[in-house]
């Protein structure tokens, strides 16, 4: 994103909208730090500059990336949604993505509200490639990650989003020994992430991943998602 | 994936937003989907949401009407809608089972609450995600508050400064906790945002500074 220079009228109505901490003022003009801007767009979409001096330039790879992972309004050619998010259990009931005896995890690095470099996210998938997790397919991150090693390209490194999603199933007995090594990878992080895991009713009636979060004393919110059961199912 | 989980507060607060999403699978049941998107919008609605959008296009807010939303639906996207009632969430979800869109249905909130109103509809919950927190380097978040705003809109949208910067105004009475809220309501694209919440939670911040 970019201001024009010559639309711009120094009243700073801008400054608090940004994602990023983007937008700061030189010779009473506002103007957007590259680096730092993430391409998320709402500084241009709400409409807050009276002026109209914002204004979208042509975003080439590598930079498309942060417009990718940040701008909810790109839709992904991998899986035809629009956000940096997947079907994941939102369709389960159609897919079944997420299968008994599976969990389904999604690390959402950046979240809530700091943003992340592409490098901090490597972190977690070369952590994650050296367990031997599945990385799920239709994911709109799992197609940069080298799933043998973890790697992402290297001209994304320091590219800066508002936050990707790094989504695996393991077995349900490998649950807390993968969130163990996502524990340990965020603290060589430099940014926070998110941390969600997913699964089907057993045949008690019981959520599976409940059932072992709680066996094994590890937190989780009162509040969740869940998948009501109403789409067509595929698999049973 | 997870845009309606990891909101934050305490449970009171939390038990008054319920977020619903209704969406196909891409290249499984997708193809023919925008009338049963319309309809499950049209159910949405007659159940006064404080916020509705879809996916690819904008929300009641962003977009300025429940009309422009409706306007801009495609094929292969996510409607969503977000209540401040297990009732009005029961009436929705009931509605919902009676058209049989075939369309997956997700709903966000307190996960005792939504077994309830699954077993008051009759509805038997396929799959569950959920919150386990945040880790990291949690030390760069910005205060608890702030972030049960900003947590409503999973796409983090909203800046930590804004709602600051709005608490301010509301403080020195320039604005109402109303329009703080609908404010913030602007920069949350998919509709996912519930700016009545927002303004409670405004309206309190304001007293406390």
């Amino acid at each position: 994103m970019l201001i024009d220079q010559e639309k711009c009228i120094g009243c700073k109505r801008c400054l608090p909208y940004c994602t990023s901490h983007a937008i700061y003022f030189k010779d009473n003009k506002a103007v957007i730090d590259l680096d730092e801007c993430t391409e998320c767009g709402v500084c241009f979409r709400v409409g807050v500059c009276p002026t109209k001096a914002f204004y979208q330039q042509p975003l080439a790879w590598p930079r498309s990336v942060r417009a990718i992972y940040s701008d909810p309004l790109n839709v992904h050619k991998e899986t035809g949604l629009a956000g940096r998010g997947t079907e994941e259990i939102k369709t389960n009931d159609v897919t079944g993505r997420v299968k008994h005896g599976f969990i389904g995890i999604a690390v959402e690095v950046g979240r809530p509200g700091v943003g992340a470099r592409m490098r901090d996210l490597e972190k977690m998938s070369l952590a994650l490639a050296k367990a031997k997790v599945y990385f799920e397919p239709k994911n709109p991150l799992t197609n940069l990650i080298d799933k043998e090693t973890g790697k992402l390209p290297p001209e994304i490194l320091n590219e800066k989003v508002l936050s990707a999603i790094i989504e695996i199933t393991v077995p349900k007995e490998r649950l807390l020994e993968i969130i163990k090594i996502i524990q340990e990878t965020g603290e060589t992080m430099d940014t926070v992430f998110s941390l969600g895991a997913a699964s089907r009713l057993d045949s008690d009636g019981k959520w599976e991943v409940e059932k072992l979060l709680s066996a094994a004393g590890v937190y989780y919110r009162p509040n969740a998602k869940i998948n009501v059961g109403l789409g067509r199912p595929l698999i049973p | 994936m997870s845009h309606t989980l990891h909101r934050q507060g305490d449970e009171p607060s939390l038990s008054r937003d319920y977020t619903i999403l209704a969406m196909p699978s891409s290249g499984l049941n997708s193809a023919g989907s925008l009338p049963k998107l319309a309809k499950a919008l049209e159910i949405f609605l007659k159940y006064n949401p404080v916020n509705i959008g879809d996916s690819k296009g904008g929300s009641r807010f962003s977009l300025g009407s429940d009309e422009a939303v409706k306007k801009i639906l495609v094929e292969n996207e996510l409607v969503h809608a977000v209540y401040r009632s297990e009732e009005q969430l029961i009436a929705v979800l009931k509605e919902l089972k009676e058209a049989d869109l075939g369309l997956s249905v997700t709903v966000g909130g307190l996960i005792n609450n939504i077994h309830e109103c699954c077993g008051k509809v009759g509805l038997k919950p396929h799959t569950i995600h959920m919150s386990l927190g945040v880790f990291g380097k949690t030390e760069r978040l910005p205060p608890k508050e702030v972030l049960e705003i900003s947590t409503m809109c999973g796409h983090h949208l909203i800046s930590a400064d804004l709602i600051v910067s709005l608490v301010e105004k509301v403080k020195s009475k320039k604005i109402t906790p109303e329009r703080a809220g609908k404010e913030l309501a602007k920069c949350c694209i998919c509709g996912v945002f519930n700016p009545e919440r927002a303004s409670e939670i405004i309206e309190k911040m304001a007293q406390v500074q």
